[in-house]
């Protein structure tokens, strides 16, 4: 146990903090290869469930919708840590509404409520509340109203910003009282993702992409 | 009877060394701990990062002061407040100096990424260390009312 902490104690030491903004440039940041590095001082049960919980969390490292729910069960059973599956769950519920949130509007069909998949955790009242514009869960979600209107309006970086926050800004939160544990270690990170999410963005990059996309659909 | 008591006796008379010491080490390793990771990341201030790490051990010193005041031959009469003494001082002074290495590991971690607020981050870790002192002063005025055996 104390070879453990002392061993968190020297990782998150030696790690540059966030700053204190999502949107703060200024701050120096680590890149992901120093970032690697530091990480490398985790023992390998560690760097496994990090792995695990990065590779339901992250988009770009999910297979497949297949694999990934098979993935999210796995981890579930496996984690032996509530903050950790705490941690875990709220993601996929933001997720889960979001996604409904979009399939609500591009399926109209009257299968979309009993076709729709997302996290169990919500997915059962999510369905049940098809027809309501917040899924009658603005009480346990109270960005929830906003990111809707934002949806509505079309306001789709306005809404990526919205969200992004929302977890760095719970993630800050539910970081208070770890500092040198495991679970300070996976805040750290999911923070550093999000971060990185965000000083990726790239108009440029993103309307290239686009464009191959649809040129992908049209020859298809 | 007898002889459980002397065995408590002889367990008060060591444990405030004991227990400190086991105190220092682990508070002195998560804070020597954080210090290297902190020099990974910073390209000055070492010395400062080791000095702070070594805070913890100032609980050991007291342990050992505890102990030879509490020397004496182990009677059943004394052994009853050597052992309460003894072992309440120890654990007092384990648990200061391993929470006082945890503020010492965020006062490293802190003053790294703004070192104008070192002295300030030092702090907490000096209020625990006064909660050290009344646990080994108090140890001291007290033992004095346990006859000399």
């Amino acid at each position: 146990m104390i070879n453990s902490q002392t061993d968190y104690a020297m990782l998150m030491a030696s790690l540059p903090p966030h700053a204190l903004s999502l949107w703060d440039s200024k701050n120096k940041r680590l890149s992901r290869v120093q970032l690697d590095r530091h990480l490398s001082l985790l023992n390998s049960k560690d760097k496994q469930t990090l792995d695990e919980i990065q590779a339901v969390l992250l988009w770009a490292k999910m297979s497949s919708i297949e694999h990934g729910e098979k993935q999210i069960e796995q981890l579930l059973s496996e984690l032996n840590n509530s903050f950790l599956a705490d941690v875990v769950i709220w993601r996929l519920q933001i997720r889960t509404i979001m996604a409904a949130i979009r399939y609500r509007k591009l399926n109209q069909s009257a299968t979309a409520a009993a076709d729709f998949r997302g996290y169990e955790g919500v997915t059962s009242h999510i369905k049940k509340n098809w027809q309501s514009d917040d899924f009658t869960l603005s009480h346990r979600f109270p960005w929830l109203k906003e990111a809707n209107q934002l949806f509505n309006a079309n306001e789709t970086v306005n809404l990526e910003k919205l969200l992004l926050n929302l977890s760095w800004q719970h993630y800050e939160k539910i970081g208070q009282g770890h500092y040198f544990d495991f679970e300070a270690v996976i805040i750290y990170v999911l923070r550093w993702d999000i971060n990185d999410r965000w000083a990726k963005n790239d108009e440029k990059k993103a309307i290239q992409q686009f464009e191959k996309l649809v040129e992908q659909a049209l020859t298809n | 009877m007898n002889e459980f008591l002397l065995v408590l006796g002889w367990v008060g008379l060591y444990a405030p060394m004991a227990l400190g010491a086991v105190g220092s080490i682990m508070g002195c390793a998560v804070a020597g701990q954080a210090a290297i990771g902190a020099m990974l990341d910073t390209d000055s201030g070492y010395g400062r990062y080791v000095g702070v790490s070594a805070m913890p051990s100032s609980q050991v010193i007291y342990g050992i002061v505890v102990m030879f005041t509490l020397n004496r031959p182990v009677t059943a009469e004394v052994a009853p407040g050597l052992f309460a003494i003894g072992v309440l001082a120890g654990l007092a002074l384990m648990f200061s100096a391993i929470y006082q290495g945890q503020c010492c590991a965020s006062a490293i971690q802190a003053s790294k990424a703004k070192p104008e607020i070192f002295g300030l981050s030092v702090a907490p870790a000096a209020i625990v260390e006064g909660f050290a002192v009344f646990a080994f002063i108090f140890a001291l005025v007290i033992s004095s009312n346990i006859p000399q055996g």
